[in-house]
């Protein structure tokens, strides 16, 4: 939990999928400081509150997760993206690794800690 | 007329003739004088009797046996006509010369009237009543000459010289001439297949009209206006006057004869049109066989209420009084084609009836084609758009799958996960979170496996390329996988080419005891071709439930599925997809 106070954004169109994991990061230390539930959103909580994290679903009503990863991250440099869906990454083919996204989490691994195991991850790499 | 009638009066014909000359005593004759009048006497009845059987709906050939009738009985007297003789027969002599004259009116009434009933224009009825008084009249002074003292004096020869019979016989022959040049006048105005079909006859009867005019030399010089006939011309002019009465009838004989070989030909057009019938092949072979360049099959369309020539041409019908006229072709009271051609082909009703019911099988053929093909169209498109909405609705389902209760079991799965966490001093409590956190996941793990055998979620969010990898590398059954894939497949075709290789590697794995599958999936030329090859034991039923399936799928967007033994054992089966 080397990662407390690190401010989120969690971007899905399910609104119990973002309590839950709203409730999941708090319980990680992390300051989840926005949701949003599709694409135009997501960028005004980001442009509006500058997260070091985003997590962010692939599958939203305006359009793919996975294009809107470029835009994101022009808003924070440094942002570390971490996409997230109920499909399996080997569905999306190429696409996920050419997003720029850093990683990809299927939502059903999204326990206590997968967060912060994913940043310490990107740490040590 | 009938055969047996035809028959019957030709038997009658041969023992009148028989008879006639018999009675008539010209065996006294040199032999050549009863052989020519025989020979033309029954040359008439013969050729009218043929032309009466051939076309029982013309008149032409029962007036020719009236003229050879009347030939046969009349001509032996004819010989003894004028000769002076006033012997026992002499009374006889004038009723044959009479006959035998009018035999020539009815040959040039044939003329004047062929192709009809009656002749067909005005001056042609008015030259034929002419006709008919002239020889009237002819008839009724050689009677009077016969029996000059009927009236108590003879009125008509008061001086013996035969001047009203000589006039009698001018005005006979003029207007037997006059007949002729109208005659010619008709041939000169026919053109094309009815100058072909009519020519003969009228040509014919121009010159049996117009030859016999050198016969009014005799009544002129019996008149005094020109020197007697010498003798040395008497018996040419036997010959030309005969030779000329039995052009009309070898003219008809001729045109039935050559209508023989139209019907022949027609079963030329039978076999032609039935190699490939189409309406182009017909209007040409019909065009040939009836020896009508300008004849034209014309097709009735109900949409556009119009007569379309073969290449799909709005095209009007002649009009009244033009050279050609129409016959047309209907059934169940609706039009479905005519046949545009001359007017002289009316002349042979067997033969336009054989053209018909040839044009309307081609067209009723050409229409039932037409309407199978749309209907096929309409079947081919319906089945494909009966898969594609298939297809669309697995893609719906999958995605409402995963939209909703997978995400809902997923939230269910992360609140009790979090729950099991947070319960710090109750382990068995935790515990059992914690399970059931663990039992929504695996549920959800197979929600998602029943939509991805649905619709496989990465046909559609990343193709078929990937689709192909993702199934590949689920496979017990190792794969080597070799795709090119331009990516411009539509989402039904690349469903069905997935569901073919996720079938055929079904079977595989279930059946083939292969130890290795080749999947390979290329775009060549705007289609996708799917082939996934074992080296297992083969002997896969092409007609089995899954191959069937497939099959039809592929079948119904317009691809084909082949399976076949691998050389060396296995099974190969490919998929060839339209892209569209």
């Amino acid at each position: 939990m080397g990662d407390v106070g690190l401010s989120v954004l969690v971007v899905d169109d399910h609104r119990s999928f973002r309590r839950e994991a709203r409730a999941l990061l708090e319980g990680d230390g992390f300051d989840v400081v926005g949701e949003a539930s599709d694409g135009a959103e997501a960028l005004a909580e980001a442009s509006r509150h500058r997260p070091k994290v985003i997590v962010l679903d692939i599958g939203l009503p305006d359009g793919s997760g996975l294009d809107l990863v470029e835009s994101l991250r022009a808003l924070s440099p440094g942002v570390v993206i971490v996409l997230v869906s109920g499909r399996r990454e080997s569905d999306f083919g190429g696409r996920v690794a050419a997003s720029g996204a850093d990683r990809f989490l299927e939502k059903a691994r999204l326990v206590p800690g997968a967060i912060p195991l994913v940043l310490a991850d990107m740490a040590s790499s | 007329m009938s055969r047996g009638a035809a028959a019957l009066i030709a038997l009658v014909a041969l023992a009148a003739g028989l008879a006639s000359e018999h009675v008539r005593q010209v065996w006294l004759q040199p032999l050549w004088v009863p052989v020519i009048d025989l020979g033309v006497g029954w040359l008439l009845v013969g050729c009218g009797l043929v032309a009466a059987v051939a076309r029982p709906n013309q008149p032409a050939g029962r007036r020719l046996v009236l003229a050879g009738s009347l030939w046969i009985v009349g001509a032996p007297r004819q010989w003894f006509g004028g000769t002076g003789r006033t012997d026992d027969f002499i009374q006889l002599d004038a009723v044959s010369f009479t006959l035998v004259g009018w035999s020539d009116a009815v040959i040039a009434f044939i003329a004047l009237a062929y192709a009809g009933r009656l002749p067909a224009r005005r001056r042609d009825l008015m030259i034929v009543g002419a006709l008919v008084a002239a020889y009237s009249f002819q008839t009724f002074v050689r009677f009077l000459n016969v029996f000059p003292d009927l009236f108590g004096v003879d009125v008509l020869n008061p001086d013996g010289s035969g001047t009203v019979l000589a006039i009698a016989d001018v005005l006979r022959t003029s207007l037997l001439g006059v007949a002729g040049l109208l005659i010619a006048q008709r041939w000169l105005a026919t053109r094309g297949s009815s100058r072909r079909l009519l020519g003969p006859v009228l040509l014919a009867g121009a010159a049996s009209c117009l030859v016999p005019l050198y016969g009014i030399w005799f009544p002129l010089s019996q008149l005094g206006f020109i020197d007697p006939v010498p003798e040395s011309l008497a018996v040419p002019s036997f010959w030309l006057t005969n030779a000329v009465r039995v052009l009309v009838p070898i003219a008809m004989l001729f045109g039935i004869l050559r209508q023989r070989v139209s019907r022949l030909a027609m079963t030329d057009v039978i076999a032609d049109v039935g190699r490939t019938p189409s309406a182009v092949e017909l209007e040409a072979a019909l065009a040939r066989a009836l020896g009508d360049p300008s004849l034209r099959v014309l097709s009735w369309d109900a949409t556009q209420s119009a007569f379309l020539d073969v290449d799909g041409r709005p095209t009007p019908l002649p009009p009244d009084g033009d050279p050609q006229t129409v016959t047309p072709i209907s059934g169940q009271g609706r039009p479905i084609a005519a046949l545009v051609h001359d007017r002289s082909l009316a002349e042979d009703p067997t033969l336009v009836a054989v053209g018909v019911a040839v044009t309307r099988l081609v067209i009723d053929n050409e229409n039932l084609n037409r309407e199978l093909r749309q209907q096929l169209d309409e079947v081919t498109a319906s089945r494909a758009r009966i898969v594609d909405a298939g297809d669309a609705e697995r893609r719906r389902i999958e995605r409402d799958l995963h939209d909703g209760v997978q995400q809902r079991l997923l939230a269910l799965a992360l609140s009790l996960r979090r729950a099991g966490v947070a319960i710090t001093d109750d382990p068995a409590a935790a515990e059992a979170l914690g399970r059931g956190a663990d039992e929504a996941l695996g549920v959800v793990s197979d929600v998602r496996d029943l939509a991805q055998g649905i619709h496989p979620a990465a046909l559609t969010e990343a193709g078929l390329a990937t689709a192909l990898q993702a199934l590949a590398s689920r496979s017990p059954v190792p794969v080597e996988l070799d795709i090119g894939l331009d990516g411009r497949a539509s989402p039904g075709a690349s469903a069905t080419a997935y569901f073919v290789a996720s079938e055929a590697l079904a079977n595989v794995v279930k059946h083939a005891s292969a130890a290795i599958v080749q999947l390979r999936a290329s775009s060549p030329d705007g289609e996708i071709r799917v082939t996934v090859e074992d080296d297992g034991r083969g002997g896969a039923d092409p007609f089995g439930p899954g191959l069937r399936g497939l099959s039809d799928r592929v079948s119904a967007i317009g691809g084909r599925l082949t399976v076949e033994e691998r050389a060396g054992g296995g099974t190969v089966v490919t998929a060839v997809i339209p892209a569209r």
